[in-house]
């Protein structure tokens, strides 16, 4: 309550007092006056609210207060509030177009007879509409029924804007979630911390349903400040199944495993960097199509013997990529070498046959996405230790 | 910005006092070779200046074959759909210089075209042509293993319209296959016509000889498109382009999201042809109807997803594959309005 009744006294000096001729030029009948009257763009009642209290609340009051003060301008001032959007952070709500929407007059713009229905009428005020309907539609803000019925009231049930949000309510439900590798509702619009999100990203992108994730915290020991404990973010989340278990143990002693990274990935609108643990492709030939000539189709001469071979025999998982096995991925805190030599430590746990293998680290190399040259093996290899250095 | 203005000007009004200008001494006549709006294609100067002097007396006779002063406009259809890229000037002697080049590669093309006809008689081609298709049967068309084939896909992106600042690139790898990447910026450039930025894109443009269409005839009895690719976990746009005949329809095409999942994973996306909604210059239709493959003659991949930063999407191959048990003819709703219906605008 304190800070819209601030926020109006501040407004004062930049609107019109009431009573006055309702247009910006206003002229002062009495020169002497102390407080001179000037003439204020639009555009300073959002200008004029100082950075940090640049808020939702702030946002709603300024409308509020220039709902109860003009008759008019909506368009003006609809088109120049559409600009401080993003940077009073409400541009992801739906409560802030439904307050700008609501600025229309209802009734007055319906229209009447043929000759308006066929004429756009009140166009610029439709157009402004539709404006603020696509910039809802660019932010990926869902619409509802009462944004609806809002429209349907300023500008009848058959018009330009409300054929806009008619066309948005039918679209946007149909491909809200037509991506079936995430679910929005665990993630947008959610304060969700750096681990919470990696641990979602990893979930994403591992294609095995039977991946764990862990969280494992790593601290350094205690921090000399206690300002800077809040900033010692130490974690790993790594994921890993079963499947990938086993693989790593049935590998031969020695086989060489790379970690690389980081790369990078995007869930909704946050990108997060992610290391992976391969190793070289177990089977030599990959065979994604089956041969399908005539010949083969049509010969049933073993039809019993393929029929029990394809019974027992082992289908190639999930894990086995043409190029590499991808044997566990993981997101670091703090994307180095030493991170990684945690991470090995820690799935050392439960595949202890990583320890005779030949792990190489390459986080170092820096955020190269689908690296187009081979990598060079030698440059910059560190080894992992093996179990002799202790774990700390 | 007044200079441009003002060479601007000088088009249009040649175009209009062609004939007075007979009477007027003009000593240097200077015309530049594309018009300003043309967007700049790399490699190509949009500057250059085609200029002649007059000597005393001598006014500009306009000649059959390359007059100077003598505006050519050889219509180049506005395929694009963007301002001034119809608007060429080019004298007809250099296009008759380069013709005989021309048809002798397409001659070639045409010849290699009728000498591989598809007139198979063997049974999984017949039978593919007729629709008898078995449950998981599949198809790669599209790899990206050798330059030409790679040479097909053409990039685009705002900032090649100077209206964004967004930067594509599409280059192979040496797993055989490649990498669509770059750079989404919704920076606005700030010449009062542009409200939102940020796109990028690769095209198929696999044309026959004389850059006639070739349609995808081969995928009609197949139930799903299939790309294998690997994301970054971007909502990628599939398009299948079926332009036609009409100026009215180069903008029909057929959208899918491509969603990806990210990770070191490879993707095999299946996104069946019936959930294709029918757009135009990528605006969703009020009237929907189901995608058909004999008109599409081209696919893109489009990155418009609204946020910031850099992209990457490795592809391996595109194709079709066919599932018996998908029976759904269009995922939308195909009823017809009455005469007089609200659909008009």
């Amino acid at each position: 309550k304190a800070a819209s009744s601030s926020l109006s006294v501040a407004f004062r000096s930049f609107c019109i007092p009431s009573g006055a001729v309702s247009s910006s030029r206003f002229v002062s009948s009495e020169p002497s006056k102390p407080e001179e009257v000037r003439l204020a763009h639009i555009e300073r009642q959002f200008d004029a609210v100082p950075r940090e209290s640049r808020d939702k609340k702030a946002f709603l009051a300024a409308i509020a207060v220039f709902k109860e003060r003009r008759s008019r301008q909506h368009v003006e001032f609809i088109n120049s509030a559409l600009k401080y959007v993003k940077e009073y952070g409400v541009h992801k709500e739906l409560d802030t177009y439904k307050a700008l929407l609501n600025i229309f007059p209802k009734g007055k713009m319906i229209p009447q007879n043929t000759f308006q229905r066929i004429m756009l009428h009140y166009p610029q005020q439709q157009n402004c509409c539709v404006k603020v309907l696509d910039e809802m539609e660019w932010h990926g803000v869902q619409p509802d029924k009462e944004i609806h019925d809002i429209v349907v009231n300023a500008f009848g049930e058959w018009n330009f804007a409300t054929k806009k949000i008619k066309r948005m309510l039918f679209w946007m439900p149909k491909l809200k979630y037509s991506n079936k590798y995430i679910d929005r509702r665990h993630i947008e619009g959610k304060n969700l911390t750096a681990a919470e999100l990696s641990g979602h990203a990893l979930k994403m992108m591992s294609r095995d349903p039977a991946t764990t994730l862990d969280f494992i915290k790593l601290s350094d020991g205690p921090s000399s400040s206690s300002s800077d404990a809040h900033l010692e973010d130490d974690w790993i989340v790594s994921a890993q199944s079963v499947q990938q278990r086993r693989i790593i143990a049935g590998l031969q002693e020695g086989t060489k495993i790379t970690v690389d990274g980081p790369f990078r990935v995007y869930i909704m609108e946050h990108a997060i960097q992610y290391v992976k643990m391969t190793s070289p492709p177990l089977e030599k030939s990959f065979e994604e199509f089956e041969k399908h000539d005539m010949i083969g189709r049509e010969d049933f001469s073993d039809w019993f013997s393929e029929w029990t071979k394809d019974r027992s025999g082992r289908g190639r998982s999930v894990q086995e990529q043409k190029d590499e096995t991808v044997l566990a991925m993981a997101v670091f805190s703090n994307n180095d070498n030493q991170s990684a030599d945690k991470w090995i430590r820690h799935l050392q746990k439960s595949s202890p046959a990583l320890e005779k293998m030949m792990v190489h680290l390459r986080i170092d190399k820096g955020d190269e996405m689908f690296n187009t040259e081979k990598k060079d093996d030698t440059e910059n290899v560190q080894q992992a230790k093996t179990s002799s250095i202790d774990s700390s | 910005m007044a200079a441009t203005a003002a060479v601007c000007l000088l088009h249009s009004s040649r175009r209009l006092v062609g004939a007075a200008r007979t009477a007027s001494k003009v000593m240097r006549v200077q015309r530049r070779k594309t018009s300003d709006k043309a967007p700049t294609r790399t490699g190509k100067k949009n500057d250059e200046v085609i200029s002649h002097e007059l000597k005393e007396g001598e006014t500009e006779k306009p000649t059959l074959f390359g007059g100077f002063g003598v505006p050519t406009n050889i219509a180049f259809p506005n395929l694009k759909g963007v301002e001034g890229w119809d608007d060429r000037e080019m004298d007809v002697k250099e296009v008759i210089k380069d013709v005989p080049q021309i048809f002798k590669k397409e001659f070639k093309k045409l010849g290699k075209e009728i000498s591989s006809i598809r007139g198979s008689v063997e049974k999984t081609d017949i039978l593919e042509a007729l629709g008898g298709l078995k449950d998981d049967e599949a198809r790669a068309d599209y790899r990206f293993r050798t330059p030409e084939e790679i040479s097909l896909w053409h990039t685009g992106c705002d900032s090649d319209w100077k209206e964004g600042f967004s930067s594509v690139r599409f280059d192979p790898t040496h797993r055989g296959t490649a990498v669509f990447s770059g750079n989404l910026s919704s920076v606005i450039v700030k010449d009062g016509r542009v409200e939102r930025a940020g796109y990028a894109t690769i095209k198929l443009e696999d044309k026959a000889a004389f850059n006639r269409r070739k349609y995808f005839t081969q995928w009609m009895n197949y139930s799903h498109l299939m790309i294998k690719c690997r994301g970054d976990g971007r909502s990628y746009k599939v398009m299948l382009h079926s332009p036609l005949a009409i100026d009215m329809t180069w903008g029909d095409s057929y959208s899918f999201p491509l969603h990806t999942h990210g990770g070191p994973y490879w993707q095999y996306e299946r996104i069946p042809f019936s959930k294709f909604f029918h757009t135009v210059a990528g605006r969703i239709q009020d009237r929907q109807q189901s995608v058909s493959l004999t008109d599409v003659s081209s696919l893109s991949i489009t990155l418009m997803d609204r946020m910031d930063g850099p992209f990457a999407l490795e592809l391996d191959w595109i194709g079709v594959v066919h599932d018996r048990s998908h029976v759904e003819e269009t995922a939308y709703e195909t009823y017809t309005l009455p005469l007089w219906n609200t659909h008009g605008i």
